[in-house]
């Protein structure tokens, strides 16, 4: 339901995911910003799965949607206190983006695809793979926007200290939102050339057995 | 003055849809044609004025006494559902197969993050009853516009000539990166 009809092909599926990523993306102006935010959002798909694959079978199938995102705003407001908890400035810097994991897409996509195949130990398992992806996409795009639009690496949450790379910040733009844009779209185009090739590759390994 | 410069912020200078890239990923639901992007951006302003003020008031009479503000997430997310199955309740019995339309674009609003992220700015700025409700209304209204913008540029992108892997979605990005920096021009608009 979330994901209508429209998504005709994988790759069309890979750049629908670089969309959902981004109202996540916009908080990774630091590395370690990047990370709490990634984090936040593991904790709270795993709880959400596991809630959805114990409960799977009482959950009414007409109402599912708005079932998950009563879960998902539960488990995220269990987070948001445990970050508040563990790390208060973090919490302090990410401000308003914490709370709003509550109806982020990734998980009520996942949360579909739970109920629809996965005991708890395959969403565990779902849960892991999409946190990884999630922490490594994460830090390619806070990587990038830390060293050139800030001029800085590993610096706090706020942007402060760490080691100076340059004096000047290069491309200023970047630790913007609109330079979250830029780097989502060019990465949904390299996701999209990859998913290509890597099509083409075994289009052409197929036609070479017969 | 400050009514007008909430409202005139919300919609253009801190559009949160550009700014803060929140509910950006309707793009891909609700922008093949204005008519669908002006019904869901209808929806979404509605859902977020009627649960907005739900929220509000239920914050500050039960809420805030309790000293339990930390669920305010889970409350305004409850609220946000009971509204919509309200409106799906009404516009089936109001509308008849007319309704089609709006049940079916209902639950892609629950999870859009427009409607929680300004009844959550709102709380954050501390603003008074009165302008919270206008800024609410100017939020959705902003979405909308953009929404609208957006399904014409769409229109127009899909005929135009680009590299293939940038067609579809890595294309809207960078055009939605552009019109965010022209929408960024109006930052410290005052009178």
């Amino acid at each position: 339901m979330l994901i209508k009809t429209r998504i005709k092909s994988s790759t069309e599926l890979s750049s629908y995911k670089m969309l959902t990523v981004c109202p996540l993306l916009v908080v990774t102006t630091t590395l370690s910003r990047a990370f709490v935010m990634a984090i936040a959002f593991s904790v709270t798909l795993l709880m959400a799965q596991l809630i959805v694959a114990l409960f799977k079978r009482i959950i009414p199938m007409k109402l599912r949607s708005l079932l998950y995102v009563t879960i998902t705003a539960f488990c995220a407001s269990v987070v948001e206190l445990l970050v508040w908890y563990i790390f208060p400035a973090a919490a302090d810097s990410l401000g308003i983006y914490l709370p709003i994991l509550a109806v982020s897409c990734i998980i009520l996509v996942r949360l579909e695809s739970t109920k629809a195949e996965g005991n708890a130990g395959s969403a565990i398992f779902d849960s892991l793979m999409t946190s990884l992806q999630m922490i490594i996409v994460m830090l390619c795009a806070a990587l990038p926007r830390e060293i050139f639009g800030l001029g800085k690496l590993f610096s706090d949450v706020f942007g402060n200290g760490g080691i100076v790379i340059f004096k000047n910040a290069p491309v200023p733009i970047l630790s913007t939102t609109v330079g979250v844009l830029i780097l989502a779209g060019i990465g949904a185009a390299v996701a999209k050339l990859i998913v290509k090739k890597k099509k083409r590759a075994a289009r052409i390994a197929a036609n070479d057995q017969f | 003055m400050e009514a007008i410069l909430v409202v005139l912020a919300a919609i253009l200078a801190d559009n949160l849809l550009l700014s803060r890239l929140f509910g950006i990923e309707s793009f891909f639901t609700a922008t093949e044609k204005p008519s669908g992007a002006a019904l869901y951006g209808g929806l979404v302003t509605c859902v977020t004025v009627v649960a907005g003020s739900a929220v509000l008031a239920l914050y500050k009479f039960v809420l805030a006494p309790l000293k339990i503000t930390h669920f305010v997430t889970f409350l305004s997310v409850a609220v946000i559902t009971c509204v919509i199955c309200a409106i799906q309740l009404i516009s089936s019995k109001v509308l008849g197969k007319a309704g089609n339309a709006v049940e079916s674009a209902l639950p892609v609003v629950s999870s859009n993050c427009v409607v929680i992220g300004s009844i959550l700015l709102c709380i954050e700025n501390g603003f008074s009853f009165p302008i919270s409700v206008l800024f609410l209304l100017a939020a959705g209204v902003g979405f909308t516009l953009v929404m609208l913008v957006f399904s014409s540029v769409q229109m127009r992108l899909e005929n135009s000539d680009m590299a293939d892997s940038f067609r579809g979605i890595p294309i809207l990005l960078i055009s939605c990166a552009l019109a965010a920096m022209a929408f960024s021009g109006f930052y410290g608009l005052s009178f």
